[in-house]
């Protein structure tokens, strides 16, 4: 990174000022005041920006203490090289805040605007926060010592990026001592302090627990004993009302006793009373459920007698009654039987059916009498019949087939004659007739034309009858032409078998011929035979029959004798007569059964009406036969309970009288009487016994007052004044107590209120130790991590620190080559001086080699830190407190670091400028 | 006769090691509506007994308003017996404080008490105290004993049942198999064997319990009718007893103790747990190894507490996440908060660091984590809470420790 030029608006004093810089060093040698340092921090502003902004010491606050002094634009530009760009940085600043600064960054070989830069430019350029640029590169005036940043560590160290943790170390060191010692045990004001001692005061409170409960329970045992006592007064208190109560009844004994004499008195006469009813009855009380009972069969009886009326039959019923007795006397026909003789009927019905299926009609008779008849000669058989009609058959097609075979041996006898003699031409014997016809036709239709068009002629029949006759002939005339055409057609075509094209046919025809001619003999024969033999049947059975009838004839005479055979079967099994017999025995025995009940019964009967006619009376009578056995029954009944009731009148004492309900309910009325009677009695019996119980009678009957007062308190001379005595003591006890009781209940109030206040401190303090525990915890936690992050981070920069440490030996050489003091670095990157044979601060040092250790540490750092692109150095007048001896060494030093470093050398001593300035 | 055994209610319990003080009152109230609750189920149901084997209220010191709600419960419920042991939190804290004791309130003291129960013909119970001498057989006795240092010792032998009664045994404390001098609340199992008892309703454990206690019996723990902190998760209520006399069928000898049926001399008891708490604690471990991030943790958690909204949840974060794991404690316990009547976190995890990671990091996140591996001082969890906390640090992120 290398500075170009910067221009200065306005910035402190200094106002419209233009620098380039170019490599190496840069001496800037002015007199003091120009503005050296402030120059200084144009660049750092330029780079960072303002510090201290909230400042209120102007001298501190820098937007205030570098503000123009003669007003105008408040700012400046900068031009750099960074990684081989060439950059423009243009700031502003508004005077009091940065509300009106602008800030914008260029590419200063195109003038266009860039991006690259964040609104800190200086991080991104040099890697390094404000405070680690100021005790880098920064090297200001009087401040060349310096100490190593969190950032200054990262950039040591190399890291960027996520890794570079390192620049946080500081901010978090701070806060967790920050936490740590808002936590701390040691101080006051920590947390961990105030809960322990909090801890401690809750444990005080709790000390007293022990004591105030065992003072709760001593006060609850009072309590209980106050209870206790009180219990017993009451109770006591109890027993003399008790007491008092007793004496009160015992003056009322006189009344008692005339009461109870009362109460004997009702008693004896309720007895006379129930006696006197009681006497009525001449033997035993009969029991009222009993007469209730009795009374319940009498009246049923009574209703019994009028129901039994309403059950009797009706006089048609009787007599219908007697009918069916006079049928069934004898034997009632089980159901079993009935459905048997039904079942036998239905066998009956079936057989007749068939029966009368089996017999001939009249039709049917007369039909077989007269097939018999024709049948008389001879009844030939079916197949013979069959095979008649298949003879027939095949006779009717050898003769159909015949004659044409017959045309055929003429037509090859015909062939073989024509062979056999020349070919002549035969006469045409229509040659000229058709000619003849057709020119007589047109003449004769020409003719009538003329006539008919003749002014003399007309269209009269004649003429018509001319054209017609001209039309005819010339018809014909015309046909007979057509026939001749085609004849000679045929007669010019070669004959296909000809034999004078093919001579060998000529022999085969003539065997053909032969053949044919045995054939048609064969077959006439035949049909001979077959016309002969079908003829004998004919013949046998005795009728003619034209030959052109014969199949028909056939064919009718084979159904004829299929259905004379069928009549002639079922006439023979008719008249075989077994089925008759079954029906003849079945109806036999069913009109026996029938008879049996129905003695009137004619043969011709209908069966099935006569058994569902038993039926009917068999299921009337047995209505009829339950009907007087449940009028038997009531009947028996009623005549056992009305001597059962006899019986057990007289065993009451009574005589039965002839209406023994009203008898039964005059007895009931006397039961009810003396039940009333005797309720009475009981009851004044009881009140009797009652006060007995409830009274002590011997008192009472003995009268004698003072004995039995004594008696019944079982304390002697104890009165109703001393009980009221002793109840006022008790009462005042009791009050007593209960104000007691109060104090107690009070007491223990105020002690439950303390423990309540020491369960609240157990609870606090129990959850306060929690919380102590885990703020502890979590207090040796931090502080361990405090710990060890200090010990990281001194790890980490160990690996630095003797690279470190020879670059600050290079460089302190260079400034004091022949001092020989030996020095160290700590993980800090502090460095020490080893004199005397101790390790001491460099504070212990002179103004001047506190310089030069500052100086060498910050460039062995910046060696460190920057390996590739160097930055440029700022040296504001460091060499002040250099004696001359060290002063001749700076200016080797300078020109050694010039040789990898831009550096500006701000000075205002002739005597400290070791370069030539290109500055105006 | 139907019985209920209950035991450890602990009303007026002040919970506020758990929970806050609001969570805390609405928690009594719960407590006190559940005994409300198991009294008018035993009256709707024809309960004739209540057995309380101890520890009815937490301390010695109890409300006005738990005292007058127990004691109105009690004598508003005349129907009820309610057999009374005083446990080691209340003592005497509540019957030292009525003025009347309700008829129906049996109590027992330091020497062992008996009461023979018996039903009137209007179905209402009585107990009446058994003297010696009286006549034993088809009986369902309660007996009683409040232990202390002086009794204990030989309590059990001063103990006398018949074989021909049905015995009920109510004490406080811990079994173990043999006693313990000097620790009266240790009831030694073999002492109490073999001594007619057919029901030994234990009080002072809070989980329901119950085993064979020879030759015929059994001893229950019902445990607490609802619990009151996250060690006290799961099902809890009360046990219902059901007492079938068959005095005259012939005693069958063999014991059937399946959590439901137990026998007695001549009485067929059928036991069952009821649960009844208005909330159950839940604490539910969820493994965040595999999460990276506080969302990630979220949805795990979400998944796994799948628990009733009235319900008091303790997440507890196990596992090893990455040591830069993004996890936020306090999003976690917000977000639940809202979903549950009470939700704790508690983060036991352990974050897991990769060393190999961190071996060639030149930055200073890496040297810190050599830095802190090389220590041979520290253990290994610590290594990795240092380092998480570091990395934390380093990141700018807040330092959920």
């Amino acid at each position: 990174m290398k500075l170009l030029s910067c221009h200065i608006e306005n910035f402190g004093r200094l106002a419209n000022l233009d620098l380039e810089f170019h490599g190496g060093l840069n001496p800037i040698l002015r007199e003091n005041g120009w503005g050296k340092s402030t120059f200084a921090h144009f660049l750092l502003v330029m780079f960072y920006g303002f510090a201290n902004e909230r400042k209120k010491n102007d001298l501190e606050n820098e937007r205030r203490r570098f503000a123009p002094w003669q007003n105008g634009v408040y700012g400046g530009n900068i031009t750099f090289i960074w990684r081989d760009r060439k950059y423009r940085l243009e700031r502003t600043f508004g005077p009091r805040d940065g509300k009106e600064d602008s800030f914008a960054q260029f590419d200063a070989d195109t003038g266009l605007a860039c991006h690259d830069f964040s609104a800190v430019p200086g991080e991104d350029i040099f890697s390094l926060d404000r405070p680690s640029f100021e005790r880098t590169i920064f090297i200001g005036q009087q401040s060349v010592h310096t100490d190593v940043t969190a950032g200054i560590h990262a950039k040591i160290g190399d890291l960027t990026g996520e890794q570079a943790d390192m620049t946080r170390y500081d901010e978090v060191q701070k806060r967790l001592k920050s936490e740590t010692d808002r936590l701390t045990p040691s101080r006051k004001t920590g947390e961990i302090h105030q809960l322990r001692n909090h801890l401690a005061e809750l444990s005080a409170v709790i000390s007293g627990k022990a004591g105030e409960e065992n003072e709760y329970h001593q006060n609850n045992l009072l309590i209980a004993s106050l209870q206790d006592k009180k219990r017993d007064l009451l109770s006591e208190l109890d027993r003399l009302q008790c007491d008092q109560r007793t004496l009160s009844r015992e003056k009322d004994l006189g009344a008692k006793r005339e009461l109870y004499e009362n109460f004997r008195r009702e008693e004896t006469t309720a007895l006379k009373n129930r006696d006197a009813v009681r006497r009525q009855f001449p033997d035993e009380i009969p029991n009222p459920a009993e007469i209730d009972e009795w009374l319940e069969t009498a009246n049923t009886l009574e209703r019994g007698s009028a129901s039994q009326e309403d059950a009797d039959l009706s006089p048609e019923q009787q007599q219908e009654y007697i009918r069916l007795r006079s049928i069934f006397r004898d034997n009632v026909p089980e159901e079993s039987t009935i459905a048997r003789a039904e079942e036998l009927n239905r066998t009956l019905q079936i057989a007749v059916h068939r029966a009368s299926k089996s017999r001939l009609s009249p039709e049917e008779e007369k039909k077989r009498q007269d097939e018999a008849a024709f049948f008389a000669n001879y009844l030939p058989k079916s197949d013979e019949l069959s095979e008649a009609i298949r003879n027939w058959n095949r006779r009717n097609a050898i003769a159909s087939a015949l004659p044409q075979k017959k045309a055929n041996a003429r037509l090859l006898k015909n062939v073989l004659d024509r062979d056999a003699k020349d070919n002549r031409p035969r006469p045409a014997a229509h040659s000229f007739a058709g000619i003849f016809l057709i020119f007589c036709g047109i003449a004769m239709i020409a003719a009538g034309f003329f006539i008919s068009r003749s002014p003399a002629g007309g269209f009269g029949i004649p003429v018509v009858a001319l054209m017609g006759a001209g039309i005819l002939g010339l018809l014909i005339g015309s046909v007979l032409e057509f026939a001749k055409g085609r004849r000679q057609n045929k007669e010019k075509r070669p004959a296909p078998y000809s034999d004078a094209q093919n001579p060998a046919l000529t022999e085969s025809s003539e065997e053909e011929l032969q053949q044919l001619s045995y054939e048609i003999h064969a077959d006439e024969e035949e049909i001979d035979e077959v016309e002969q033999e079908t003829q004998a049947i004919f013949e046998r059975i005795g009728i003619d029959v034209p030959i052109e009838d014969t199949y028909q004839t056939l064919y009718d005479l084979r159904g004829k004798v299929r259905e004379y055979r069928e009549l002639e079967h079922r006439s023979d099994r008719f008249l075989s007569g077994e089925e008759n017999r079954k029906i003849s025995q079945m109806e036999a025995q069913l009109y026996r059964f029938l008879h049996t009940f129905y003695p009137d019964l004619e043969e011709d009967v209908d069966m099935s009406q006569t058994i569902q006619e038993l039926k009917y009376d068999v299921r009337r009578y047995r209505e009829f036969l339950k009907q007087k056995e449940k009028q038997q029954m009531v009947s028996d009944r009623r005549t056992r309970s009305e001597n059962e009731l006899r019986e057990y009148l007289r065993s009451i004492g009574y005589l039965p009288e002839r209406d023994m309900a009203k008898q039964l309910s005059r007895i009931r009325e006397q039961l009810r009487q003396l039940a009333s009677l005797e309720e009475i009695y009981q009851n004044r019996k009881e009140a009797r016994e009652q006060f007995e119980n409830h009274h002590n009678m011997g008192q009472i009957l003995a009268g004698a007052a003072d004995s039995s007062r004594s008696e019944a308190s079982g304390k002697p001379g104890q009165t109703l004044e001393s009980i009221a005595t002793r109840q006022e003591e008790i009462h005042a006890q009791i009050s007593d107590l209960e104000r007691k009781l109060q104090t107690c209940q009070r007491d223990s109030e105020k002690i439950n209120d303390r423990l309540e206040e020491i369960a609240d401190a157990e609870n606090e303090r129990e959850l306060s130790a929690q919380r102590l525990n885990k703020l502890e915890h979590r207090y040796n936690l931090l502080m361990a991590t405090r710990r060890y992050l200090e010990e990281a981070r001194a790890r980490f920069s160990a690996r630095f620190m003797e690279p470190v440490r020879k670059k600050y030996m290079k460089y302190y050489l260079l400034l004091s080559p022949e001092d020989g003091k030996e020095y160290t670095l700590d993980a800090d990157l502090n460095i020490r001086v080893r004199e005397a044979g101790a390790s001491r601060d460099v504070g212990y040092l002179s103004e001047g080699y506190q310089d030069l250790i500052g100086l060498c540490r910050r460039m062995a750092m910046i060696d460190i830190m920057y390996k590739n692109e160097k930055p440029f150095l700022l040296f504001d007048d460091p060499f002040v407190n250099l004696d001359d001896r060290k002063l001749s060494g700076a200016r080797d030093f300078l020109s050694k670091i010039a040789e990898n470093y831009q550096i500006i050398y701000l000075t205002c001593q002739n005597a400290r400028n070791y370069g030539e300035s290109h500055l105006p | 006769m139907k019985i209920i055994h209950c035991a450890d209610l602990h009303l007026d319990s002040r919970m506020t090691s758990v929970l806050n003080t609001t969570e805390a009152r609405e928690r009594r109230a719960d407590l006190l509506k559940t005994f409300m609750n198991m009294v008018r189920s035993a009256s709707e149901g024809s309960v004739k007994a209540i057995l309380i084997s101890g520890d009815l209220f937490d301390s010695e010191r109890i409300s006005s308003n738990a005292r007058n709600t127990v004691f109105e419960t009690i004598l508003t419920h005349p129907g009820i017996l309610f057999f009374y042991l005083t446990g080691n939190h209340e003592r005497d804290g509540f019957l030292n404080r009525l003025s009347r004791r309700p008829d129906n309130l049996l109590t027992f003291g330091p020497s062992w008490c008996t009461y023979a129960m018996r039903i009137d013909r209007a179905g209402r119970p009585h107990a009446e105290p058994v003297e010696e001498g009286d006549p034993a057989g088809g009986r369902i006795t309660i007996t009683g004993l409040e232990l202390n240092e002086a009794n204990a010792p030989v309590a059990a032998a001063g103990l006398h049942l018949s074989p021909e009664d049905f015995n009920i045994v109510m004490l406080h404390g811990q079994v173990e198999d043999y006693p313990v001098k000097g620790r009266p609340e240790i009831i030694g199992l073999n002492q109490y064997a073999n001594r007619n008892i057919d029901y030994l309703a234990l009080g002072h454990v809070h989980k329901y319990h119950q085993e064979v206690l020879p030759p015929n019996g059994a001893w229950c723990y019902p445990g607490c009718l609802e619990g009151r902190g996250f060690d006290e998760c799961g099902e809890h209520g009360y046990v219902l007893l059901d007492i079938e006399d068959r005095t005259e069928i012939q005693r069958r000898e063999v014991p059937v103790l399946t959590g439901r049926g137990l026998m007695g001399s001549g009485f067929v008891l059928n036991g069952s747990f009821v649960s009844v708490p208005q909330r159950h604690f839940h604490e539910e471990s969820i493994d965040i190894t595999d999460c990276t991030s506080t969302p990630m943790i979220l949805s795990k958690m979400e998944k796994q507490l799948n628990f009733p909204p009235d319900d008091l949840v303790k997440a507890v974060l196990t596992g090893t996440p990455d040591v830069g794991c993004e996890k936020n404690t306090v999003q976690i316990q917000n977000y639940f908060q809202a979903k549950f009547f009470v939700f704790r976190l508690v983060d036991q995890s352990r974050p897991a660091v990769d060393y190999n990671t961190y071996a060639l990091d030149a930055s200073l996140k890496g040297e810190f984590v050599r830095t802190v591996k090389e220590d041979p001082d520290l253990s290994d969890d610590e290594k990795a809470q240092i380092i998480r906390c570091g990395i934390l640090a380093l990141a700018g992120e807040d330092i959920d420790l």
